[in-house]
């Protein structure tokens, strides 16, 4: 009787129970969308945020003050320590390997170029492009185009492995008269220009060759005078400031498998003997800052728009309720207890709830799929655990708003609301 | 007649009331916070320090300095700077840098810094130039030119940076010293690329010689996440809009399409079709306005909550928001008056009244 009373309801109202299906679904719809993107922001905005580029500096322990005034070296070839290039690949064998997004080995010397007419002193930077590096379990390709997203060639970009091409600072090159193509000598070398460097920086001054080129020209065997790191990393938090030297184990292994830049920087501490690795501070610091406030954004809207669909759907559903005032009366006039009503309410509610909530999740994800796409261009992972949740969100919502209508309904006299006057 | 259809079925208008309410408050908050997240943004990324950069060779004397800064729009912090090689008693070359501390302190938060200098002499020393200059704290000399100068330890500066290997005093211990002029101002624009382009191109104009040049890491990044938030943002607000405009419209149709007896009623004694419309799209439209006009200043109290909540300042309300926000409520009213007479148009009045 009960499962007939349920079934047919929903055979013969079929209008009115679709309208509150959609309801539902909308609003588990927009839930799902909500969460999925609101969880996933975090991530996204990050590696985003790795667009102002490294936000870890090596260089060696032992090595005396640097000398740059701009982004320009003024210390000579001679003095200092340096890294080993032949070490690098360390970096990527780290605990958090996988974080680490790009890095680039620098090496300054001032050289003189020239051209056909005229003769300058300019710095000589060397570094990775777009390095392949070969590690034992994959492949890693490396380089300023990972950790300098900003610069920007015009023409081409020299090959890794190439000793006769380079590129020219965009002002260096207006300065010299020197187009893409042409060639200049360098140190009694003659080097092609295959694209002209707009860096917005120092960079735009100088000469930028392939990292074994300017080893060879300083004359330095795999020296490294710096290396910069791109990592995605943790916001700093109190605990990521403490000394690991100072902590009981627990805590250091807590602090030691978290991402913050500080416990990265002192994983390469590690990988690198006799390199320091700090933290840069105006990247890595802000970052945490900026991406606390997206991601508060982002939650609180979730939060609004969680709110606004609970209540939307909490109306449609009393609505709903409402309207059968008069079912109400007819199974009350032919002796049927309140309890009984209110539980085939309930029921039908739980079943809208559940299917409206399974399809609205559904549509909810690919939506936040939708969104993810056009917005970041990398799909979005959708948590499984995130469907038991929006539709016990969905029941909950749903049940609720139609306790108060159903509280009511049940109370109506069956006389009065068949008669219409309630 | 409105007032009391409204009031004889008081829990009905309620939960249409409620449908406005939500779909007109979460409109406005989302719009509002939208047309505001740029503004908000690009204040925090104002953290990241300078985005404009203007140099000379020759340094800028102090009335150039002052003319710049008070061109700048609000909101802008600047900081001059200057650079000298000096020699430190074991001959090695140090980088000798002097700015306005209090500016540098504002335009470079992210300077971790033990103690600021407070008296003249006093140095802010690089976490590595400390290292190999000063020996527990103490003082010593540097030597410019054949000039030499006692320097004060006041604190450590790190940064990560350039910064650690240098000593930093104030302008008038350097200017003292070396008789430098500032050459560096470092400047931090709130606003977007294009804006910031356009100060830039306006301190060109205004200092010829000098070299401005936005910092493009800065801007083009910044560019960049701004513009990922502000589509999240959107695509969500799409999403909700969307989603409290269907069950604002299914809420007010059913809430219509309920008083199928009343049209029935009205069309029996008489009322042609259009006025049993044109009462009920009165009726409907009073109801929406009322219900967005509160929906309206919740939205505002809400958005100017997340506002203060998130970025510790209020969201500017934007008061073009507004009739935007009523039109699609009113749109919305209207479509959900005209979809149940269209349903209802060609009935018969005593089917209804009979309950067909």
């Amino acid at each position: 009787m009960f499962v007939r009373l349920v079934y047919q309801s929903f055979l013969r109202q079929r209008r009115r129970k679709l309208l509150a299906a959609t309801a539902v679904a909308l609003g588990t719809a927009v839930t799902t969308a909500m969460l999925v993107v609101a969880s996933d922001i975090g991530d996204k905005i990050s590696r985003e945020l790795r667009g102002y580029g490294a936000n870890i500096a090596v260089y060696p322990q032992e090595d005396t003050l640097d000398v740059r005034i701009g982004g320009v070296n003024l210390k000579p070839s001679t003095a200092g320590a340096y890294l080993d290039e032949r070490e690098l690949w360390k970096i990527k064998q780290i605990f958090w390997r996988h974080n680490i997004v790009g890095y680039a080995p620098f090496l300054q010397v001032p050289v003189e170029v020239s051209t056909g007419t005229q003769q300058r002193n300019v710095e000589l930077i060397g570094t990775y492009f777009d390095k392949r590096i070969q590690l034992s379990n994959d492949d890693f390709t490396t380089g300023v185009t990972k950790t300098h997203p900003w610069w920007r060639v015009t023409g081409a970009w020299p090959a890794d492995d190439g000793r006769d091409d380079v590129l020219i600072g965009r002002r260096l090159a207006a300065t010299l008269g020197t187009r893409t193509g042409e060639f200049i000598t360098l140190s009694g070398r003659r080097l092609r220009v295959t694209g002209m460097l707009d860096t917005g920086a120092a960079e735009d001054d100088a000469v930028v060759a392939p990292l074994a080129l300017v080893q060879e020209i300083a004359g330095r065997p795999n020296a490294v005078r710096r290396v910069l790191v791109s990592a995605l990393t943790k916001p700093e938090d109190a605990f990521a400031r403490r000394d690991p030297g100072a902590m009981n184990p627990a805590d250091r292994d807590r602090w030691y498998c978290s991402p913050y830049a500080n416990s990265i920087a002192f994983q390469l501490r590690e990988a690198l003997p006799g390199a320091q690795a700090e933290q840069i501070r105006q990247v890595a610091q802000n970052e945490g800052a900026v991406l606390g406030r997206i991601r508060g954004l982002m939650l609180l809207v979730t939060l609004a728009a969680l709110f606004a669909s609970a209540l939307a759907v909490a109306a449609a559903m009393a609505t709903a309720i409402l309207e059968r005032k008069k079912e109400v009366g007819l199974m009350k006039a032919l002796g049927a207890p309140n309890g009984m009503i209110a539980a085939v309410f309930y029921t039908e509610a739980g079943v809208l709830a559940l299917a409206g909530g399974a399809l609205g999740f559904a549509g909810g994800a690919l939506l936040a799929q939708q969104i993810s796409r056009a917005i970041f261009g990398t799909s979005v992972a959708v948590q499984p655990v995130l469907f038991p949740l929006v539709v016990a969100l969905a029941i909950l919502v749903t049940c609720g708003a139609s306790a108060a209508a159903i509280r009511r309904g049940v109370a109506f006299e069956p006389a009065m609301v068949l008669r219409g006057d309630a | 007649m409105m007032l009391r259809s409204a009031l004889r079925d008081r829990s009905r208008s309620v939960l249409a009331m409620v449908a406005v309410v939500v779909a007109a408050g979460v409109s406005t908050a989302l719009l509002n916070l939208y047309s505001d997240l740029d503004a908000k943004l690009h204040t925090e990324f104002r953290r990241y320090g300078a985005n404009v950069v203007m140099s000379t060779p020759d340094g800028f004397a102090p009335e150039t300095l002052q003319q710049v800064e008070a061109s700048l729009p609000a909101g802008s912090v600047a900081a001059p700077f200057v650079y000298a090689v000096a020699k430190a008693s074991d001959q090695s070359s140090v980088i000798v840098a002097a700015t306005d501390f209090a500016r540098a302190k504002r335009l470079d938060g992210w300077w971790s810094v033990s103690a600021w200098p407070q008296r003249p002499g006093e140095a802010l020393v690089g976490i590595r130039a400390r290292k190999n200059l000063s020996h527990n704290g103490a003082g010593f000399d540097l030597n410019y030119g054949g000039k030499p100068h006692h320097v004060e330890v006041a604190g450590t500066l790190q940064t990560g940076g350039d910064e650690d290997s240098r000593v930093y005093l104030s302008l008038a211990d350097l200017m003292q010293w070396t008789s430098l002029q500032p050459n560096v101002l470092e400047i931090a624009v709130p606003g977007s690329a294009a804006e910031v382009e356009r100060v830039a191109a306006r301190l060109r104009a205004m200092v010829p010689g000098a070299r401005v040049e936005p910092v493009r890491q800065i801007v083009e990044a910044e560019a960049n996440v701004l513009g990922k938030t502000r589509g999240v943002l959107l695509g969500a607000l799409v999403v909700v809009i969307l989603l409290a405009t269907m069950c604002l419209l299914a809420t007010l149709t059913t809430s219509v399409l309920d008083r199928r007896k009343d049209f029935a009623v009205m069309r029996a004694l008489g009322a042609t079709r259009g006025m049993v419309h044109v009462l009920f799209l009165a009726e409907i439209s009073m109801f929406a306005s009322i219900g967005c006009v509160v929906g309206m200043l919740l939205g505002m109290g809400l958005s100017a909550w997340i506002g203060q909540v998130n970025f510790q300042s209020a969201v500017t309300p934007r008061w073009s928001v507004l009739p935007m926000v009523l039109a699609g409520t009113l749109l919305v009213a209207a479509i959900a008056a005209a979809l149940p007479m269209v349903l209802l148009g060609r009935a018969q009045p005593a089917a209804l009244l009979r309950g067909e």
